[in-house]
């Protein structure tokens, strides 16, 4: 029989929420909590109202206990391009924050030492840079292989997300391995070309590299593919090959749709 | 525009320039509580990201007023970074896999449960919202009596139970809640 909620009953659950029922009395009220689907209701909202008005969640309630088709709903969401996106927006904001912090405050401190310190990279960069031009500073500041796409689900352990974990703990030459692994007939097998794309540029082995993030950009998916150009282009400014780098940029402005669109953009026009 | 309807829009839409102002202005008081719990910088790098995108997802699609951007976005911060720690104290095991989707997508649902709570009980007259949280922060019926110079014990109780029933009322009649029942698994 359901069960209205008197405040006799809102006092057992009181007492059953701080352990205060022992024995009979307990197994009664466990009991009746199986059978009672309104009470059942009544001490979650309870719980819940401890957590959200207490201020003191410690989530407890949720544990595995979230309706699954909800969570996926909102997974795919957030994998969606349209979210990835807003992601990357927040990344870069947080990047270029990051980096006016650093060069704030260790000026102030030693502006002195570092003007003239400027002074002295000015020269050699000016010096340098008509000696031999050098392109890898783009690639060292465009290059973030922490948005890579994961696929790391609870409790699966695959191929690929065995690949992402040795990555992760920069074991680039595992990651390779368990990528290269990965067959064509794969639903993952684009993504892996990303990773292991990724994994040959962190073990200097640009050529590998190249050779891969081409194969990327030939996938049938264009947002995919595009991501092949972008990297591509990359490892040649790595190589110091402003050609090919431009060519690879030029394949990524082809549409606005394309991954890292803008940013593919900007680098054209600093190269040309 | 206002400063929480200027960031909203800037989170929606991508704009970059005013993320990163968003970032010079709330950051430092997110990091610093993080690093004061156990975190580190990362960490704190993490929870900000984790925290404006529960922003965007909820904001896209319905918009609905925040009164103070900056004191609803440290609550939604803390309570991902209690949520992170509890996982870490859960899966001892260092490799055990974490989904990031998996985890934002559930932490998504619990705290936008937790917020249309907040949204009822701000409909409270401000003595159950007194009683109600110094009930729900834990405190025992002699403690609120003492608190608030009730006449006894019974009184306070009385009180608990008529300001609990119409918060619950409240909850049940919100067309919200039909939805939100559904988030929980049965």
């Amino acid at each position: 029989m359901a069960s209205k909620l008197t405040a006799m009953l809102l006092a057992d659950m009181e007492r059953y929420l701080k352990g205060e029922m022992t024995g009979l009395e307990l197994q009664k009220f466990e009991q009746k909590l199986k059978e009672d689907a309104e009470l059942r209701s009544e001490l979650r909202i309870q719980i819940e109202l401890f957590e959200a008005v207490g201020n003191n969640s410690d989530y407890s309630v949720f544990q595995e206990k979230l309706n699954r088709e909800e969570v996926d709903k909102l997974k795919s969401k957030l994998r969606s391009k349209e979210y990835q996106d807003l992601s990357a927006n927040i990344k870069n904001a947080e990047k270029v924050y990051f980096s006016e912090q650093s060069k704030v405050r260790p000026f102030q401190k030693y502006y002195r030492y570092l003007a003239i310190a400027g002074v002295i990279v000015l020269f050699f960069g000016i010096y340098f840079s008509q000696m031999n031009p050098s392109y890898s500073s783009y690639y060292d500041s465009y290059v973030d292989y922490s948005t890579l796409p994961s696929f790391i689900e609870k409790g699966e352990v695959t191929t690929f997300t065995k690949g992402e974990l040795v990555f992760k703990k920069e074991d680039y030459q595992a990651a390779a391995e368990y990528f290269a692994a990965i067959e064509t007939s794969n639903e993952l097998y684009p993504h892996s070309l990303l990773w292991l794309g990724a994994s040959y540029d962190k073990l200097n082995q640009n050529d590998k590299a190249i050779t891969t993030f081409q194969k990327l950009s030939k996938v049938a998916d264009p947002y995919l593919s595009s991501k092949g150009y972008w990297y591509e282009a990359l490892i040649h400014l790595k190589d110091n090959d402003k050609e090919k780098a431009m060519k690879a940029l030029e394949k990524s402005t082809e549409d606005e749709d394309n991954f890292n669109f803008q940013e593919a953009k900007v680098l054209l026009r600093k190269l040309d | 525009m206002k400063d929480s309807e200027r960031f909203i829009d800037a989170l929606i839409t991508g704009n970059e320039l005013i993320i990163k102002e968003l970032y010079t202005k709330l950051f430092p008081k997110i990091k610093s509580y993080v690093m004061k719990n156990r975190g580190d910088s990362q960490d704190a790098s993490d929870v900000f990201h984790d925290g404006l995108m529960y922003i965007i997802v909820t904001q896209k699609e319905k918009r609905s007023e925040i009164k103070s951007f900056e004191a609803y976005l440290f609550v939604v911060c803390k309570n991902l970074w209690l949520k992170t720690l509890k996982n870490k104290v859960i899966k001892t095991d260092t490799l055990t896999l974490v989904d990031k989707e998996e985890e934002l997508s559930s932490f998504i649902i619990e705290q936008q449960l937790f917020d249309f709570y907040i949204e009822i009980f701000d409909l409270l007259s401000e003595n159950c919202k007194e009683v109600l949280s110094s009930y729900f922060n834990g405190l025992t019926y002699e403690e609120i009596v003492i608190e608030y110079a009730y006449a006894s014990v019974n009184t306070v109780r009385q009180r608990v139970f008529k300001c609990r029933t119409k918060l619950i009322k409240l909850i049940k009649e919100d067309n919200k809640y039909q939805k939100i029942k559904q988030w929980r698994q049965n």
